[in-house]
């Protein structure tokens, strides 16, 4: 029998806020996957035996303090370099909670999708930025 | 579950460990409103035949679109549009297999099952959930019974 590929999967919220077309980022240090990243979107590692859609509102709670509505997948890459690290994006908002950054968050801030680009350090997909950039 | 490529468990896995990837398509047709299955041959390591959305698993080093569009092109005959991801989820009867669903258009080929396809068929989202034998989730039921 064929021994299939493993990867490492990280669930990030694309937090949208719908009224004032901003998009939640957050800044963390010493991230155990991609040590140069500085702001990202809130996320985390899935686990064996963790539910997707749990997971993901778990790790926004932690590092945002906010309860989150997740609206679906949206996109989905392997990180560049990384060829076992698969990354998936969800939509999702704010439905209630006091923003506060937490477990590695350093800082929080809502920006336009237009600004996203100028925060990130790492590559930005140009996919993902297009459909971004389309919800306002 | 309605995916191909799912191997009998062997041992359980540790909450640390990583996943198996299936890419998994959605292949919509908007003007007659209908979605393609696929059946497989009997295959020994799994119980019996069963309605499955096309997918692939994924190996280190490819890309998850060119993947996809590859694979659905082998499996269906037809070369799709991939409109994106739109869920995803871990499998209730295998935890360490993650599933990645894409929203997937013809625009080119012909109808030509793979070789281990015993049967494809277009269906209406409808009928989805009387053809799969077990877990549909309810969220991807929802989306898919809410595409025009």
């Amino acid at each position: 029998m064929e021994e299939l590929d493993k990867f490492n999967a990280i669930v990030l919220g694309i937090i949208f806020d719908p009224k004032e077309k901003k998009i939640l980022i957050g800044k963390r240090i010493n991230d155990p996957f991609v040590p140069k990243l500085s702001w990202c979107f809130p996320g985390g590692r899935l686990k064996i035996k963790d539910e997707v859609d749990k997971a993901l509102k778990t790790h926004i709670k932690k590092k945002t303090g906010y309860d989150i509505n997740n609206l679906g997948a949206i996109f989905s890459k392997i990180e560049n370099d990384k060829e076992d690290l698969l990354l998936v994006y969800f939509l999702t908002q704010v439905f209630e909670g006091v923003e506060k950054p937490g477990d590695g968050m350093t800082e929080l801030k809502w920006i336009h999708p237009k600004e996203l680009r100028t925060y990130f350090t790492t590559s930005f997909n140009k996919k993902l930025e297009q459909y971004l950039l389309d919800l306002v | 579950m309605e995916e191909e490529t799912i191997k009998q468990q062997t041992e359980e896995p540790k909450s640390t460990d990583p996943f198996h990837i299936l890419l998994v398509s959605i292949i919509f047709d908007p003007k007659k409103r209908k979605i393609l299955i696929a059946r497989k041959e009997k295959d020994p390591e799994l119980q019996d035949l069963k309605w499955i959305f096309p997918g692939t698993e994924l190996h280190h080093g490819e890309d998850l679109d060119q993947t996809l569009k590859k694979r659905i092109k082998e499996k269906t005959g037809f070369k799709v549009k991939n409109l994106g991801a739109i869920f995803s989820k871990v499998y209730p009867e295998r935890k360490d297999y993650l599933a990645i669903y894409f929203l997937c258009e013809i625009f080119k080929g012909e109808f030509k099952p793979w070789k281990f396809y015993k049967e494809m068929e277009w269906v209406d989202p409808e009928e989805l959930e009387k053809r799969f034998r077990s877990s549909f989730h309810p969220r991807l039921k929802e989306y898919i019974l809410n595409l025009k």
